[in-house]
């Protein structure tokens, strides 16, 4: 069963043209891997599925419903969280404020909710009263996927995570995605091909606001002509 | 383009010109002096147009040049017995290194930056104008009286001003359609991609900033020459206001815009301000509204009329440029993105 | 000077400069939340003066016309955002500007449609009325009401950004609007709700300086330009930064005014020249 599908989604940015016709689906518990070079609408991709950059035609269907046409603040609603590329942590806010206004529902942050993310991400219990600013770019990270945590999402879009990490923080991560696949279904955008390749199920390879082609993540760990030619493996 | 082609185009304009160029013969010393504020004005409305239409920034006290250009012609002539025309190399120098120092202040920040620093500027060459300090030099709140006349006769003045306004509109429309004019237009629309593609956006800031103060300085000065007086009014924030409704109601970005805004606020204040003790708030709201419905001003009702007219030909030509524009440009954003990350 | 002179120079000095921070707080929270620079901002201050007094003589009661009166103001800017601020964002911000500039005259025009164009004394109630001693020198009620009502303004606001979940919306959303709505979060409720505060405090600003200098049609362009020195002072965007400008011009214009009479009017040029020749991008700015 498939939990997300676009067809043939069009995205404009200021005049540019471009998503020029994605197609993808994402299946549900799986976790979906967006891969190819930059400036192929790989982030475009994800902020049209959130709104942030409406699609101008096409289809994006979350469990079987049209959400192309909803509002930016709406579409969370439906149970989708966002980890984006720059992490975009509130610098002013302290981590705990910065989980605090991630919360839809209530006023504060679920008690089992809140173990779950502290087992997942155990140095965030030292950095509650930290402000973003003074966070390093792995704890940054960290806060922003609990961040997409703290709601029980079903969708959870995430944006390069392993962006600037060192190594030991990127293998924290695979470790913490792998926990949280458990739970809801993932749609990963990467450019670390090894890191993605550990923990996908199935890969999406984009070219020009298009996605070139698809399948399971074992098919293409062994064909490297692909590899090539799109990734520059 | 042969003559005829040349008069169909521009027929409306050669109509006005010819009606300008008899109005003299047949009307009252009034009407001449109401024609030649709104040819000054208008001269100061296109150096604000400049700056405001094509440059995209807002100085809330352009009136700092046209009070410098009008006290420094007045003062040089007054006190220095200098003639008009040898005052006028002083102004531009002048007006430029104002224009220059106020730039280098502001326009590396944000635009409002600009926009605030030069209301604040204006209001105090306002009170340095008016002050007991400068009293023996500026005349305070009188003013200066008793210019020298430049010509004989309010009819050579009047043609003085129409030639000052024609030659200002063929100026400025020159600098607006050559390369650096064009390069302005698209660090309005977008600075960012401007820097990106290597511009240096302040540079060509500054130099519209100076182009159009000078230009702002020389209206002043002509503004003196034609009144044979200054007041302090002509710095303070009622000369500002007067040409950000002339710009914005004409119609900003199109040069001839504000000249047709000049003439129409003038025209208001001089004969409708006395009827209607509230002009100023339904102006206020003419104002809002063009803001809101009518970026382009009152001319781009003219201009939108004009393109109904338009051979599908030309709108074949517009087409195509815009598909090659947007997949061209469209390129250059995905290598930006390219490099950003 | 001795010092019971300099503590009374001082405490004027504070309370202006607790004026300033009221008119030009509202300003500063609606730029750095919206980055629109509301030019109205001055013609607000002023039909606070205006609709307070009046409502105050009408209601025959203090409170009531002050809290109505600010409350109405606050409306109005709310009620400008909502119709017309919603049409522009995303495109060129100068047309922003341009409508807020557009709407001073309307505004200032009304003000002396209502109540006409000559200059009104304010009337003090009772309690304004009156000295009291500090510090061997006599100080005036009102100074205090102001200087009180200030500290009342600042801890409010405090609470609001600091303490509540509308407060952690509204820092967050200044950094960053697109993540604010990818939680999930109806920013353009907040922009309404900030430009209704923004109206407010300049009601309240205009409110206080009404029983300070009376009323009169200009008051609204003069105080525009004080407040945009202070937050160009302050630093384009910077809340804090404003508030400490604020507090530096009142004690500047004090001192200044004090020492050198004649050149008290430019006073807050005076420092505003000397900041930007430093730092240009004003104490606290960071645009």
């Amino acid at each position: 069963m498939n939990i997300l599908e676009m067809y043939d989604v069009h995205t404009y940015i200021a005049g540019f043209h471009i998503l020029e016709g994605v197609t993808l689906t994402a299946e549900h518990s799986k976790l979906t891997i967006l891969l190819g070079r930059n400036g192929s609408g790989k982030t475009t991709t994800i902020k049209t599925i959130m709104g942030l950059t409406p699609a101008s035609s096409g289809e994006i269907l979350f469990q079987g419903k049209q959400i192309q046409r909803m509002r930016d603040f709406e579409i969370p609603w439906l149970g989708i969280a966002v980890v984006p590329e720059g992490r975009d942590v509130f610098s002013d806010l302290t981590v705990e404020e910065n989980l605090l206004l991630a919360v839809r529902k209530g006023k504060k942050i679920k008690k089992q909710r809140l173990d779950y993310i502290l087992d997942i991400f155990p140095p965030i219990k030292d950095l509650f009263k930290k402000k973003g600013k003074n966070l390093s770019g792995g704890e940054k990270q960290m806060v922003a996927v609990a961040r997409a945590l703290v709601n029980e999402d079903e969708l959870l879009l995430i944006d390069e995570p392993t962006k600037g990490l060192a190594p030991i923080m990127v293998e924290s991560m695979r470790l913490a995605l792998a926990e949280i696949k458990k739970e809801a279904t993932i749609i990963l955008v990467e450019q670390n091909f090894e890191f993605a390749s550990s923990i996908a199920d199935h890969f999406f390879i984009m070219e020009h606001g298009k996605v070139a082609c698809s399948g399971k993540i074992e098919d293409l760990v062994h064909d490297e002509a692909i590899q090539r030619r799109y990734l520059g493996v | 383009m042969s003559m005829k082609i040349y008069f169909q185009r521009y027929w409306a304009g050669i109509v006005i010109l010819i009606i300008l160029a008899l109005l003299p013969l047949f009307s009252s010393e009034y009407t001449k002096i109401v024609a030649m504020q709104i040819f000054i004005f208008g001269v100061f409305a296109i150096s604000y147009d400049i700056l405001l239409g094509y440059t995209g920034i807002a100085s809330f006290g352009h009136a700092i040049f046209f009070g410098t250009g009008a006290y420094v012609s007045a003062l040089m002539m007054i006190k220095a017995g200098y003639s008009f025309w040898a005052t006028l190399p002083f102004v531009i120098v002048i007006c430029a290194l104002i224009g220059l120092l106020i730039g280098f202040l502001t326009l590396r920040f944000a635009t409002i930056y600009f926009t605030i620093v030069t209301l604040a500027l204006g209001q105090f060459c306002y009170f340095l104008l008016t002050n007991a300090l400068t009293y023996q030099y500026t005349g305070g709140d009188d003013g200066l009286h008793g210019i020298p006349a430049i010509l004989q006769t309010k009819t050579q003045m009047y043609y003085l001003a129409l030639a000052f306004l024609l030659a200002m509109f063929f100026i400025a429309k020159k600098i607006v359609s050559s390369p650096p004019g064009k390069t302005l237009v698209a660090i309005r629309e977008n600075e960012f991609r401007a820097k990106m593609i290597g511009y240096n956006v302040l540079n060509y800031r500054l130099i519209a900033l100076v182009i159009s103060g000078v230009m702002a300085g020389l209206a002043g000065s002509m503004n003196a020459a034609v009144l044979k007086s200054v007041f302090p009014s002509f710095m303070g924030a009622g000369t500002t206001i007067d040409v950000i409704l002339m710009t914005i109601l004409g119609g900003m970005g199109s040069i001839l815009g504000p000249v047709i805004g000049a003439a129409l606020v003038i025209i208001c204040q001089q004969y409708l301000s006395s009827y209607f003790e509230w002009w100023l708030m339904i102006f206020g709201i003419i104002f809002v509204l063009v803001v809101l419905f009518l970026p382009q001003g009152l001319i781009g009702i003219f201009y939108r009329l004009k393109d109904k007219n338009n051979t599908s030909e030309q709108k074949l030509k517009n087409e195509n440029y815009n598909r090659f524009k947007n997949h061209f440009l469209g390129k250059c954003f995905q290598l930006f993105r390219r490099q950003d990350s | 000077m001795t010092s019971q002179l300099f503590v009374n120079i001082l405490l004027s000095a504070l309370s202006l400069g607790v004026i300033y921070f009221l008119l030009s707080s509202g300003f500063a929270l609606v730029f750095s939340l919206l980055r629109v620079s509301n030019f109205s901002h001055g013609s607000l201050i002023m039909w606070g003066a205006y609709l307070g007094v009046y409502l105050v003589e009408a209601f025959s009661n203090f409170t009531l016309g002050l809290v109505v009166s600010v409350v109405i103001v606050g409306f109005f800017l709310a009620l400008v955002e909502y119709f017309l601020f919603r049409r522009l964002y995303g495109g060129n911000p100068l047309f922003e500007l341009l409508l807020t500039f557009g709407l001073i005259f309307i505004l200032d025009e009304a003000v002396k449609l209502v109540w006409g164009a000559a200059l009104i004394p304010v009337n003090k109630p009772d309690f304004l009325k009156g000295t009291v001693m500090i510090y061997g020198e006599p100080f005036a009620v009102l100074r205090l009401y102001i200087l009180s009502l200030g500290v009342v303004v600042c801890a409010g606001l405090y609470l609001l950004l600091k303490k509540t979940k509308l407060g952690l919306i509204i820092t967050a959303g200044i950094e960053n609007k697109e993540m604010v709505r990818a939680l999930g979060i109806n920013i353009n409720k907040v922009f309404t709700f900030v430009c209704w505060l923004g109206g407010f405090l300049a009601g309240l600003g205009g409110f206080a300086l009404a029983y300070f200098t009376g009323l009169s049609p200009e008051m609204g362009a003069s105080q525009l330009l004080n407040v945009l020195v202070i937050v160009v002072v302050g630093g384009l965007g910077s809340f804090m930064g404003a508030a400490i400008a604020a507090v530096i011009m009142g004690l500047a214009e004090a001192f200044i005014g004090f020492y050198l009479p004649e050149m008290a009017i430019l006073s807050s040029f005076i420092v505003m020249f000397i900041v930007l020749g430093i730092k240009p991008s004003g104490l606290l700015g960071e645009v």
